[in-house]
């Protein structure tokens, strides 16, 4: 191992992980992996990627996990020794990488399932309960539009046994995807019944990275809840939801949602302010990875035209496609833009989905704003 | 119910009448030795602190009264040393020895006594400490309450037992504690042991104690000097640290809190910001700990201090305090104290601060990272690595204001020379934490102009050529394209300093990920190289070659392409570009490793 490899591996191993540090263990890890090619460092190139693909994992990098997990899989199929000594831990990251397969709109929906039929197959050949794995199938037929499939998928998960050895039996983990399948399929009574031990708080996370769904929840919910017209509920899960995220880079998915409830309730300022502050940090996304916060930012943009505002001042950085360089914003165009950018990449899920799922949430949430229209 | 056992009436083997705990003595004492007490050596600080508080409840009932503690030692030729304790204070009365020195965890200074500032014990189990090095107690004791009191005996045991008898006594009021040593512990209770842990307890007290005809205490305590900011108070205290802390630090500060005060001593070694902060801390100038720890924030790592407490709430080890709001505030305000004697140090005395960071800078650097106020307060004297050499950012910022930096070693090493030619400054972000801190001040204070620097702009920032430059180096350029096409690499040929580098190749965080997708897509097959073919390959645009038209060799190629000398230009360029890939340690694709395979078996059979 060279100096510099052995220098980035003290620091990313003294490097906290959560979601605060993964910004910082992104570049360490991005320059290391050649480090450990170059000096033939099998195990060393292994575990560099793992830590890599878990860290783009939480920071919505679907592309650069994917391209770590996959080469960590072909070694692990050709080295005996790399296998023997990871003991199935990638597996498990590759599942949850999975997860992101539908966010790139570029991989075709079939080489998305055969990857997860791939999954299945190595997990089982490793001898590991497929209980987590049917949950990813579940989300990723959610998130592509396949309801019924889905709705299958989530009852099979749901009646296969929770595995404490595999530390599979998380209720936090559980009540946030429950929440979002009643959510996306109409029930909302049914979803918020189902996430009140992760809202309430009686819900613990089996694993620390377990507890950053809790945030996913109370981001979840917020739609549900207003939906509901239980806007004082909807009100304390912002609060408690936007302290666990609030300036993270690895939650910007979130803090969409968190942007498009203070679009429906009408909190424009804190919603400008929070859009500016977040618009900021999601320079290493690509336009699909900040597909989320974009949707956020719009529906933040077009309650301010519902309230007559005509221009306004918002901190769009210079990469975004909607930058102005005198930073003031006529808000009609501007809704005008981010309208039209994140409805094509809604129709380029949907044309490859087959379907017209992603389109729909988009109109859903954007009806959240009052029956004004779009 | 059937499964269940049945249960009958029958009379049970124990009692049935409410009873009380038994204690064995004994074992509690051993507990106390292993689990709460450091050393056996902590029974001096215990007698030392219950004659003081003594005196101090002697001297409620009759102020004025001048205290003083004797400490006797005697060592027998033919027996254990024995340690006697005598103090001229309250004394005890029958009920008081009954209620107090035989109930475990009973103090006199609970309760309405508690209030008084001048108690330092108050958990009632000062006594125990006595039987980690003797099997017997005897308390000869006479109170002051009572001018016609008797003196009276306690005697106790390890055992747990005791006895009390009137005696005969010299003792006017006050209290005297015999001790035998315990086999096995003489060693504790010799002469010169008791005399040293008397001087390390009590050494600071202002009351007078007296070892035979030695006076323990005759040292002023250390927050006593005079002003620091005056160099003979602060030659003071640096003596003070290297005689009683074994420690020659960079600089002392003064510190005071509510109802704190002290000195903090700046270490002249980097200790890990993780290690324990080993502070020496006095309750009422008796020394209480000399490795209590939690008394500053994290931040202050890099500091070691002593401090005398009045109010703090010693723990029942008495090695620390209890951790409560009282503790918080002094934390903060010693905090305080520290940043801003180093602020002071900045305005006043700068090189006495640039050689604390210099010593600090990567623990500093570390808690930085998640302390906007440390970062803020170090940050100029923070030193970086820079294309100019190594220099603070405060430098940094008076010599060339805005700040642009690199976020990889690999960049830096490949912008830095083209940058020193231009007289550009750089700053390597690679270290440890740097591109985070850089990044935080960025958004602390933007009038300081921080921003990353991609790599690409150093291409951008090369004058153009001239028209008859361009028309010479054309053929080049388009031989240079041709050859490097496959491996999705843009040309451009351009004048810069140095002018011994042939060419540099510029990447971008993005083209550097497409590379790896490259070379993954080489390893990997079955349903992810699926995956991965979907996913958008390289782009030219984000991976420049950029050849130095101001080198000579390059200049040479540009004549030869002009003359037609196409493959040994090719193979030149394609040298020249795996060369700039390795200089950049960018991961070799297989069609590079094949690449440079062709090059050398082309210079080779040329050769031949």
């Amino acid at each position: 191992m060279t100096a510099r490899l052995e220098q980035l591996r003290r620091e990313i191993l003294g490097t906290p992980w959560d979601d605060r540090h993964f910004p910082r263990l992104l570049p360490l890890l991005e320059e290391a992996v050649p480090l450990a090619d170059e000096a033939g460092d099998t195990w060393a190139g292994f575990w560099m990627r793992a830590q890599l693909a878990g860290v783009c994992n939480n920071l919505d990098l679907a592309e650069r996990a994917l391209v770590a997990v996959s080469w960590c899989l072909a070694t692990l199929d050709r080295d005996p020794a790399v296998r023997a000594e990871d003991g199935g831990r990638i597996l498990r990251t590759a599942g949850t990488i999975a997860q992101l397969l539908p966010s790139v709109p570029d991989l075709p929906r079939d080489d998305i399932f055969r990857l997860l039929d791939e999954i299945e197959r190595l997990q089982r050949r490793a001898g590991m309960p497929l209980r987590a794995i049917t949950e990813i199938r579940h989300f990723v037929l959610l998130r592509m539009g396949d309801l019924g499939p889905a709705g299958e998928a989530f009852d099979r998960w749901r009646s296969l046994p929770r595995e404490s050895s595999w530390r599979l039996d998380c209720d936090v983990c559980e009540s946030d995807a429950v929440l979002e399948w009643y959510a996306a399929i109409g029930r909302d009574e049914h979803a918020i019944a189902a996430a009140a031990p992760l809202l309430d708080g009686t819900a613990v996370g089996v694993k620390e990275k377990c507890e950053g769904l809790r945030s996913w929840g109370h981001a979840n919910a917020l739609a549900p809840l207003v939906r509901l017209g239980r806007l004082d509920d909807a009100w304390a899960c912002h609060r408690r939801g936007l302290a666990m995220v609030i300036g993270r880079s690895g939650a910007l998915g979130e803090i969409g949602k968190h942007l498009a409830f203070l679009a429906a309730v009408g909190d424009l300022n804190r919603a400008t302010s929070l859009a500016g502050q977040h618009l900021a940090l999601a320079d290493r996304l690509t336009e699909h990875g900040r597909y989320r916060l974009d949707v956020g930012v719009w529906l933040v943009v077009c309650a301010l035209r519902r309230h007559g505002v005509v221009e306004t001042d918002l901190r769009i950085p210079p990469w975004h496609p909607a930058f102005r360089s005198s930073g003031r914003y006529h808000v009609g165009r501007l809704a005008e833009r981010l309208g039209a950018g994140v409805r094509s990449l809604a129709i380029r899920f949907d044309a490859r989905n087959g379907n017209d799922f992603v389109t729909r949430e988009l109109l859903r949430e954007h009806a959240l704003l009052g029956p004004a229209g779009l | 119910m059937p499964g269940h056992p049945r249960i009958g009436r029958v009379r049970p083997s124990y009692p049935t009448t409410p009873g009380t705990f038994q204690v064995d003595l004994r074992g509690l004492v051993d507990l106390l030795s292993r689990h709460l007490y450091r050393s056996p050596d902590v029974y001096v600080r215990e007698l030392l602190q219950n004659a003081v508080d003594a005196i101090a409840a002697r001297r409620r009932l009759e102020p004025g009264v001048a205290g003083a503690v004797e400490i006797e030692v005697v060592e027998p030729a033919d027996g254990p040393p024995t340690v006697v304790v005598t103090d001229n204070g309250i004394g005890l009365t029958g009920t008081e020895l009954v209620e107090l020195l035989a109930t475990i965890g009973r103090s006199s200074k609970r309760g309405e006594l508690a209030q008084h500032r001048d108690f330092i014990g108050q958990f009632g189990i000062g006594l125990l400490a006595c039987f980690l090095v003797a099997d017997e107690i005897t308390v000869v004791t006479r109170s002051a309450r009572d001018p016609d009191a008797q003196a009276l005996c306690w005697q106790g045991r390890a055992d747990g037992t005791y006895d009390i008898t009137p005696v005969d006594s010299d003792l006017t009021a006050g209290t005297r504690v015999h001790l035998r040593a315990r086999t096995g512990f003489e060693h504790h209770l010799t002469r010169d042991h008791v005399l040293a842990l008397a001087r390390r307890y009590g050494g600071l007290l202002t009351l007078p104690i007296r070892l035979g005809s030695v006076q323990v205490n005759n040292e002023p305590p250390p927050w006593d000097f005079p002003a620091l900011t005056m160099e003979h108070g602060r030659e003071s205290a640096l003596a003070y640290a290297s005689r009683v802390l074994d420690l020659d630090p960079l600089d002392a500060i003064p510190l005071h809190a509510d109802g704190v005060r002290g000195l903090a001593f700046v270490l002249p070694y980097e200790p890990s910001p993780a290690a324990r902060q080993d502070h020496r801390v006095y309750l009422r100038r008796m020394l209480l700990s000399e490795s209590a720890d939690r008394l500053l924030p994290d931040w202050a790592f890099f500091v070691r201090c002593v401090i005398d407490a009045d109010d703090l709430s010693p723990n029942a080890a008495r090695d620390g305090f209890i951790e409560d709001e009282r503790l918080a505030r002094v934390r903060e305000q010693l905090g305080r104290g520290i940043r801003d004697h180093l602020k002071d140090l900045a305005r006043l005395w700068p090189a006495r601060l640039a050689g604390i960071v210099a010593t600090h800078d990567a623990g500093i650097s570390a808690l930085a990272v998640h302390d906007d106020e440390c970062l803020l307060l170090f940050a100029d004297w923070l030193p970086v690595d820079t294309s100019l050499g190594r220099m603070t950012l405060g430098e940094h910022a008076r010599r060339f204001g805005e700040l642009r930096f690199v976020r990889r070693f690999d960049d830096f090493r490949q912008v830095a020379p083209i940058a020193a030619a231009q007289g550009r400054c750089v700053v390597n972000g690679g270290h440890v934490n740097l591109s985070t801190l850089l990044e935080r001040l960025a958004v602390l204070r933007p009038e300081r102009r921080i921003s990353e620097l991609d790599p690409t702009e150093i291409v951008d920032s090369f004058a153009d050529l001239t028209a008859e430059e361009r028309s010479e180096v054309a053929d080049l350029v388009r031989l240079a394209e041709t050859a490097l096409r496959s491996h999705d690499v843009g040309v451009q040929v351009r004048a810069f300093a140095p002018s011994q580098m042939h060419a540099t190749l510029v990447t971008n965080e993005d083209s550097r990920f497409r590379r790896q997708l490259d070379r993954t897509r080489s390893v990997v097959d079955g349903p992810w190289s699926g995956v991965l073919a979907a996913l958008p390959t390289a782009s030219a645009a984000n991976s420049q070659l950029c050849l130095n038209v101001a080198n000579a060799a390059v200049r040479e190629l540009a004549r030869q392409a002009r003359q037609g000398s196409i493959m040994r230009v090719r193979r030149a360029i394609e040298l020249l570009y795996v060369q700039a890939l390795l200089l950049g340690h960018h991961p070799l694709r297989d069609r590079e490793l094949g690449l440079l395979d062709d090059v050398v078996l082309g210079f080779v059979e040329d050769r031949g």
